[in-house]
């Protein structure tokens, strides 16, 4: 399945969205513009269509209510809308799903949040339109939604496992080195790769050398010196660790673990691990940090080719990735799939390329030159120079 | 023995500019590696410093696009009327890419694409970029086909569209049947050879 395009109204900081997406989206804007806020609907669908702990009132719950959700500029609009339009590219010919989900308060007693509107189309079929009937004579039912509910979404379910199986990273070195001394709980889904180990350790072994296998090749050809990558228990503690070596003066090189390693190798290590792990949305946070630039050019590549050695069948895996890079922008080869975020006084805005923009990028010029520099703070000359 | 700093708009033409060097500069080397401004826009603000400066004290080889504008009336905005003889700067029409297949069996052997298919006189396309794409549909490799045409796509370059390309310039590249069929790109090597002389 692919996202080929998100309207939302009311979300966080964006009052009304409406872009395309493309097998590969990348998202620019300036800091706090709302990037983060834009790729949290994709883990707020998942935390809503998970089985194991999911649900409306669990998703919104973990983002602290709905008053923190719905958009500040939103003013007298009480309603947060997302909706979603999907292509299966599994059957022939691809079938095109819609969802729709409205939220708002419940407006007394507990404030609990309500589903105002929720719809599943598919290739022009409405499959059901909420509030329906039943909804009317038993309210109650509107504190569900019906895509969570695994009694009644048989037909649409697919649509409830893909939303399920998206993936975000944003893997922090840091906790993942420093694991056991900051002991700190792993977070739902582990968005920041405290659980790498945990999880190379409980994918069964031969994928998990497949994979390894994969990330030692690209490793060879990022760090130098870099020569090979082991996964092994430690026999007194029992614990999983990555092991890299080194070329070195001594015959058998240097060994290191995780612990040792720089920055850089451990989030191309957890970059490469997410890209072969599962088949939904892939959500990269800024992969360009601690990367050499010359790096960070080729992460397009990089994440083209392990998709495709690891392609079962026509399944695409979409990726959406934010970035500041301009060595990363420099490089696309389709600047169509660009999505722009401008903030302003109601709210961000959020946009693709326009036809100028995209005419200059036909003829010579990429899309850092033409599109990342309207992301820059316009007061930045005064950045700590108070006059 | 002598050396000459490439600068190029993109890793494509840094990869040009360096075999230009190792090709036409028997002899020669490379200050350093390659500067490669990422972008034409960077190339023109930096221009005065490459031009003024570094190349007072070092001859300087600068490869840049077109990009279907006039060559001579670019020059004219971009340099100096009276430009220092140690800068050469030399601009593919209309792209980079043009250089690249103008050697044609070079370029066919590399891409594993029939030599007849190579246009005979790539200077007068119209989108460069585009011939490339439609060379590597008809690749007989499949990482070629895989990764330098867009996957979803076709009509765009993949991701691996530069990597490919230069690494086909760094390793069979041949400047000299190139130029047969790219009259920027034997001007080019004529300005090198001149600078050869009166070094």
């Amino acid at each position: 399945m692919l996202i080929t395009r998100l309207k939302l109204k009311n979300w966080l900081n964006f009052r009304n969205v409406n872009v395309p997406l493309g097998p590969r989206t990348n998202l620019i804007g300036a800091n706090a513009s709302g990037k983060s806020n834009f790729m949290e609907v994709f883990r707020f669908l998942r935390t809503l269509a998970q089985k194991d702990g999911g649900g409306l009132q669990q998703a919104v719950k973990e983002r602290n209510g709905l008053g923190k959700l719905r958009s500040l500029h939103a003013r007298r609009d009480p309603v947060l809308r997302i909706e979603v339009e999907l292509l299966d590219d599994s059957t022939s010919p691809p079938t095109p799903w819609i969802y729709v989900l409205a939220l708002k308060s419940e407006g007394k007693g507990q404030q609990r949040v309500m589903v105002a509107e929720e719809r599943v189309e598919t290739a022009g079929t409405t499959l059901f339109n909420r509030p329906d009937k039943g909804d009317l004579s038993d309210p109650e039912r509107l504190t569900e939604t019906f895509l969570e509910q695994l009694n009644v979404n048989r037909q649409y379910r697919g649509l409830a496992e893909f939303f399920a199986s998206t993936t975000y990273l944003h893997l922090v070195p840091q906790l993942l080195k420093h694991g056991d001394a900051i002991a700190s709980k792993t977070m739902e889904n582990d968005p920041f790769g405290q659980g790498l180990l945990q999880r190379i350790a409980a994918t069964p072994k031969r994928v998990r050398d497949a994979r390894l296998k994969r990330i030692a090749k690209a490793l060879e050809q990022a760090v130098p010196l870099f020569s090979e990558l082991r996964f092994e228990q430690d026999p007194v503690t029992g614990r999983w660790h990555l092991a890299a070596n080194f070329i070195h003066w001594r015959g058998n090189g240097a060994w290191q673990r995780e612990d040792q390693f720089s920055d850089g190798t451990l989030r191309l290590i957890g970059l490469l691990w997410a890209l072969q792990d599962g088949d939904g949305l892939l959500l990269l946070e800024e992969p360009e940090l601690s990367l050499n630039s010359e790096i960070v050019r080729h992460i397009p590549l990089l994440v083209d080719r392990v998709l495709r050695d690891r392609k079962k069948g026509s399944v695409v895996r979409q990726v959406l990735v934010s970035t500041h890079s301009e060595a990363l922008l420099s490089e696309i080869g389709d600047p169509s799939h660009v999505l722009l975020i401008e903030p302003g006084a109601n709210g961000s805005e959020i946009r693709s390329p326009s036809p100028e923009e995209l005419l200059a990028m036909q003829h010579g010029l990429n899309a850092a030159e033409v599109l990342l520099p309207k992301t820059r703070p316009t007061s930045l000359e005064s950045l700590g120079l108070p006059a | 023995m002598s050396s000459i700093v490439v600068v190029g708009e993109d890793a494509l033409c840094c990869a040009l500019g360096e075999q230009l060097v190792a090709q036409c500069l028997p002899g020669w080397s490379l200050a350093f590696q390659p500067i490669n401004t990422h972008g034409v826009t960077k190339l023109r603000s930096a221009l005065p410093r490459y031009h003024d400066a570094l190349a007072r004290v070092q001859p300087v080889l600068c490869v840049a696009d077109t990009d279907h504008e006039c060559p001579k009336a670019l020059r004219q905005s971009w340099l100096p009327p009276v430009a220092n003889p140690n800068f050469i700067l030399r601009l593919a029409v209309s792209e980079a890419d043009v250089w690249a297949i103008a050697d044609r069996a070079g370029f066919a052997k590399a891409f594993g694409v029939s030599a007849a298919l190579m246009p005979r006189d790539p200077e007068t396309l119209l989108d460069a970029k585009r011939e490339v794409l439609k060379l590597a549909a008809r690749s007989s490799k499949r990482v070629i086909r895989e990764e330098v045409i867009a996957q979803y796509d076709a009509t765009k370059p993949g991701s691996g569209y530069n990597l490919h390309l230069c690494s086909f310039v760094k390793s069979d590249w041949r400047a000299a049947s190139a130029a047969e069929h790219s009259p920027s790109l034997a001007r080019a090597t004529l300005a090198l050879a001149r600078l050869r002389e009166s070094a």
